[in-house]
């Protein structure tokens, strides 16, 4: 069996590189495939809707897969690679917007923190209420969990 | 001939909608029992003539009459029969069409239903649902007319292709559909409740119901695109967080938010606006979703064509939302009879000062199910809001700050993730918990197994599958954590998923356990009796758990097939193997087979697993006549732990060589069953007997949940 | 949870706040083609690049300055590449000047030297056995052409088949 990117890679007259950008040190063999399918997760097959350089197969994807491929071999960083893809696709070539996009990934932290709020709010309010004056409740006695599981299941 | 009945079947419908509607309205503000009659009479005329016409159309596309506007659309001689008949649904205007006869028969069965009960919501709950019926009828009767009449010709292209290149399509947009149109039922229950001013516990456990129906549906219709697109699209997932699948998702997150907080309103009496919330929004999402595949303005592979509905349909969203919010804003304090005791009695106990820590320890151990209840909101309230966040992101970002930008499966999952497991930890805590208040010494007895199970399972699993159970608690492993993903190479998600899933399942069980044993001990009944009488006396709570079981199912489905999940693209000549895992796969040549519809290119592979020979796999890539591009479809070898999943790249020059991608994907068939165990459970719930009986009784505080 | 007597002001100013924005967001998609990726190419130097055409000669974008200089991508495999080629044909004998070059896309040698003989060919066709140009130029699917000024600038890129219209208005400016 020949690796996909193996036989591709018998093609290429020239080393790959990102024109004035210097690579790091290659990492080691075996990391090559996860780290390719890591950088490969996050950009978006330009032909297909939404699907991942690493799922899709089309052939554009294909192409731009063994890239990825050839420059974590090389020992670009995901940062690099995503950054020359932005520079020749645009932007929408990453699957997870920019942080300079923040608002999209604070929202959810801020709506959560919110909900938070609002259950604790529910919790004490409740409590103020149910006894104004703050006065000593005797504490309502549970009922007896068996009898109330029977019932339960009784109806 | 059959345009012109057609065109006046679907006017019938218009006409009966429109006066049922206004009938409906009126009987429920006067109380007239002719009115009601009355209003009975026009929603079922809307929906025969609506049934009527889909069967109209389905003539029409059966005889080949290329004189009606949608048969010219996807009619062609040369398409097998079946296909010709779903063709009804493959194509816009025909999908909307096929929406009113769902629609109808919604309409039958709930009027069948509550022909006699619930009289003071029936009349409003019929005139929303007609309501919604006009604007369908509108549509079908104007710009999605698929009667319209057209210049014959021999012959049409036929449906679209990927309507025949597998039976899941067949199956899967209608059950999709019920589970849609449906939503539009309990809408209209949540609007007669703010409508007639009163919501009871009666009324709550029918809504309930009507939810879990098409909840199912939709449940069921989410699964079958995922196990479709599994099938069919080859990149060897099943949910790529597309914006039409996102669609999908969203009412079905709401809903089963609703399903959780019904229980509280029905129980306890309190909750009862944020549950219409839940309720109304669970539909408007549907419509959300409609707008999104039929409009054109999102990015999809499921999308329709963009079309002249779009705007029709904005409108009708935004004129649906407007009145949601005015009746809920205007008319809710009428639901609020008194001020709720029972919710403040779970609540308030003793008269001692609460700090913070104090509010969060009472929150995690010392509160009744309302909590795990509230808190379970409030998680699916805030993966509603992320997921819809993220679909409509792009559409923000380009108009307000002019940025092209694509938000996919980094960004979702990176949020789904701890929300979901936060959702299924709290599966286990909410059964557990009696409703009121709990004593300290109960959630000891309840949750010591439970918790053992999880440390038990995780260890057996991180030992079993080599992983480094204290790897991932080290400092080298943070970086995993903080990623947020079920990938390699410490997996610590996975083995949290397991622990979590565990948790939930031993807790869910110890539930039916539990009863059983008090059963035997207390009325001395035999075993085998106990478990007969427990689960056929609280059908709704063991409904619930096994949904829950295959909830967890289908957790460790997800987090198996992402964490382990491995892959090897190669290219072969003919004799040559390619190998992942414990699988091999030989490569034993191509051939062509040429069938009326299509060309398919199939690679023969001989498949193996442990030198253990499991027959030939077949992936192809078919040429249909109308598409540019051949589809490829995947060949799948399926176990109950794992699937070895071959998918063509490329076929070289004489079917001598090619290109594949080889795939292992561990238990991803869970999830499959799981969508099966969901249902059976959603069966079980709400099986008629007994719950028929309960209708006409007023609901006694005991009745379980 | 406090008795409401009177409307629920959160609920109408909130929920009529969020159907406003939601409304607005999706209007805003109307006339928009979510399918369209706009080219950050475009007023952009071209990139370099040194790639043989199927005769074995080898082209450099930096040898090309000074004239203007059309790259289409395609491939036998693509259907409105077929439909655009003859178009092509003819508008390379008609602008003598403008260097024309084919570039192919994901596709085996042999079958385009059997599509050129059969279908004809004006101007060189480079490979692209690894498909590094087509991502250096942003290339997402077939057919796709960029047009270079003298000055080694995209002056426009155009997705999909071209039309005869926007074919000629772009050479006639690129005549003057």
């Amino acid at each position: 069996m020949i690796p996909l990117w193996m036989a591709t890679a018998a093609l290429a007259a020239e080393p790959v590189g990102i024109p004035g950008v210097e690579p790091g040190p290659p990492p080691p063999a075996d990391q090559v495939d996860a780290n390719t399918r890591e950088v490969a997760s996050g950009l978006r097959c330009p032909v297909c809707q939404g699907l991942s350089v690493a799922d899709s197969s089309s052939k554009t994807s294909i192409e731009m897969h063994l890239t990825v491929r050839e420059l974590v071999a090389a020992g670009y960083s995901k940062e690099q690679i995503n950054a020359f893809f932005v520079s020749r696709y645009g932007e929408w070539v990453l699957l997870a917007p920019e942080s300079s996009h923040w608002i999209v990934w604070l929202a959810p932290l801020l709506v959560g923190g919110l909900g938070i709020a609002w259950i604790g709010s529910l919790v004490v309010g409740s409590r103020k209420k149910s006894n104004p004056a703050g006065a000593p409740v005797a504490p309502k006695p549970s009922d007896d969990y068996e009898r109330q599981l029977l019932a339960e299941v009784d109806e | 001939m059959i345009s012109t009945l057609g065109s006046g079947l679907v006017l019938v419908a218009l006409l009966c909608a429109t006066i049922g509607s206004l009938l409906g309205f009126r009987s429920g503000m006067t109380g007239s029992a002719t009115g009601w009659t009355q209003t009975q009479f026009a929603a079922l005329g809307f929906a025969a003539s609506m049934i009527l016409a889909n069967l109209l159309m389905v003539y029409a596309l059966v005889t080949h009459d290329f004189s009606v506007a949608y048969v010219a659309e996807v009619g062609s001689r040369s398409t097998p029969t079946y296909y010709t008949v779903i063709s009804l649904w493959s194509s816009l205007n025909g999908s909307i069409l096929f929406w009113g006869a769902i629609l109808g028969v919604y309409v039958i069965a709930l009027t069948t239903a509550h022909a006699r009960t619930h009289r003071e919501y029936m009349p409003y709950t019929l005139g929303v649902l007609l309501a919604v019926s006009v604007f369908f009828s509108l549509l079908v009767s104007s710009v999605a007319n698929p009667f319209a009449a057209v210049e014959p010709l021999p012959d049409g292209p036929g449906p679209n292709p990927l309507l025949q290149n597998h039976w899941l399509m067949a199956y899967h947009p209608p059950t999709l559909y019920l589970g849609y149109v449906g939503m539009a039922v309990p809408f209209a229950m949540c609007c007669a409740a703010l409508l007639a001013g009163r919501l009871e516990a009666g009324w709550i456990a029918q809504l309930r119901r009507w939810l879990l129906i098409p909840w199912v549906f939709l449940t069921l219709g989410i699964t079958m695109g995922g196990w479709w697109s599994y099938e069919v699209l080859g990149w060897g997932g099943y949910w790529a967080w597309d914006p039409v699948e996102n669609a999908s998702f969203l009412p079905w997150l709401t809903g089963t938010a609703f399903l959780h907080s019904a229980m509280v309103v029905e129980r306890r009496g309190a909750l009862k606006t944020w549950t219409l919330i839940l309720g109304m929004s669970t539909f408007l999402l549907t419509m959300l979703g409609t707008f999104m595949t039929r409009s054109g303005v999102f990015n999809s592979v499921h999308s329709f064509t963009q079309s002249e509905i779009g705007p029709v349909f904005l409108w009708f969203i935004a004129i649906c939302f407007v009145c949601s919010v005015l009746l809920l804003g205007l008319r809710d304090h009428k639901l609020h009879g008194s001020d709720n005791p029972a919710w403040d009695e779970s609540l308030g106990d003793t008269g001692e000062k609460l700090s913070v820590f104090a509010l969060i320890g009472k929150i995690v151990t010392g509160s009744g199910r309302e909590i795990a209840i509230l808190l379970q909101n409030l998680l699916f309230s805030l993966f509603t809001f992320t997921v819809l966040l993220g679909v409509l992101y792009p559409l923000i970002a380009e108009s307000l700050f002019e940025r092209k930008v694509s938000v996919g499966e980094p960004y979702f999952d990176r949020f789904a993730l701890p929300i979901g497991l936060a959702i299924v930890s709290l599966m286990g805590v909410g059964p557990a918990l009696p409703w009121g208040t709990t004593k300290r010494d109960l959630l000891l007895k309840k949750f010591a197994i439970p918790v053992v199970a999880a440390a038990v399972a995780t260890a057996v699993w991180a030992w079993t599958s080599g992983e480094n159970l204290w790897g991932w608690a080290s400092a080298e492993s943070a970086w995993a954590w903080l990623r947020i993903e079920f990938l390699p190479p410490q997996h610590p998600y996975v083995l949290l998923s397991i622990a979590v899933c565990t948790f939930a399942f031993v807790a869910n069980l110890n539930e039916f356990i539990e009863p059983v044993w008090v059963r035997v001990r207390a009325r001395k009944e035999g075993i085998p009796r106990a478990v007969v009488q427990v689960t056929t006396r609280a059908r709704r709570r063991f409904g619930g758990h096994i949904a829950h079981y295959g909830v967890i199912s289908a957790v460790i489905a997800i987090a198996m097939s992402k964490g382990y999940r491995a892959e090897s693209d190669a290219m072969l000549q003919i004799g040559e193997v390619v190998t992942v895992g414990a699988w091999s796969a030989t490569f034993e040549g191509a051939e062509v087979r040429e069938e009326p519809h299509r060309q398919s290119r199939v690679a023969k592979f001989h498949v193996r697993k442990n030198d253990k020979d499991l027959g030939l796999l077949e992936p192809k890539l078919n040429q249909y006549q109308r598409m540019p591009e051949p589809i490829g479809t995947p060949a799948v070898y399926e176990t109950l732990t794992g699937d070895f999943y071959l998918s063509l790249i490329q076929i070289g020059e004489e079917g001598k060589s090619v290109s594949v991608r080889a795939m292992v994907m561990p238990m991803v068939i869970w999830l499959w069953i799981a969508a099966a165990i969901i249902a059976f459970g959603t069966i079980v719930a709400i099986w008629p007997p007994r719950t028929a009986e309960r209708v006409a009784a007023p609901v006694s505080p005991e009745v379980a949940a | 949870m406090s008795e409401p007597t009177k409307p629920n002001i959160a609920v109408l100013v909130g929920g009529l706040v969020l159907t406003g924005a939601l409304v607005a967001v999706l209007a805003s998609g109307f006339g928009r083609d979510p399918k369209a990726l706009p080219s950050v190419l475009e007023q952009k130097p071209a990139p370099e690049f040194i790639k043989s055409d199927l005769d074995g000669n080898e082209w450099r974008l930096s040898a090309l300055k000074g004239r203007w200089v059309v790259i289409n991508f395609w491939s036998t495999w693509c259907l409105p590449c077929k439909s655009e080629h003859p178009l092509l044909l003819s508008a390379a004998s008609e602008y003598p000047d403008v260097q024309f070059l084919g570039v192919v896309f994901s596709d085996e040698i042999p079958k385009v030297d059997a599509y050129l003989r059969k279908n004809g060919s004006a101007y060189p066709h480079l490979a692209d056995p690894d498909g590094r140009m087509a991502i250096d130029y942003g290339v997402g699917g077939v057919p796709e052409t960029f047009f270079i000024g003298p000055d080694g600038t995209i002056v426009k890129k155009i997705v999909g088949p071209l039309d005869e219209a926007t074919l000629n208005q772009l050479l006639e400016g690129a005549k003057e």
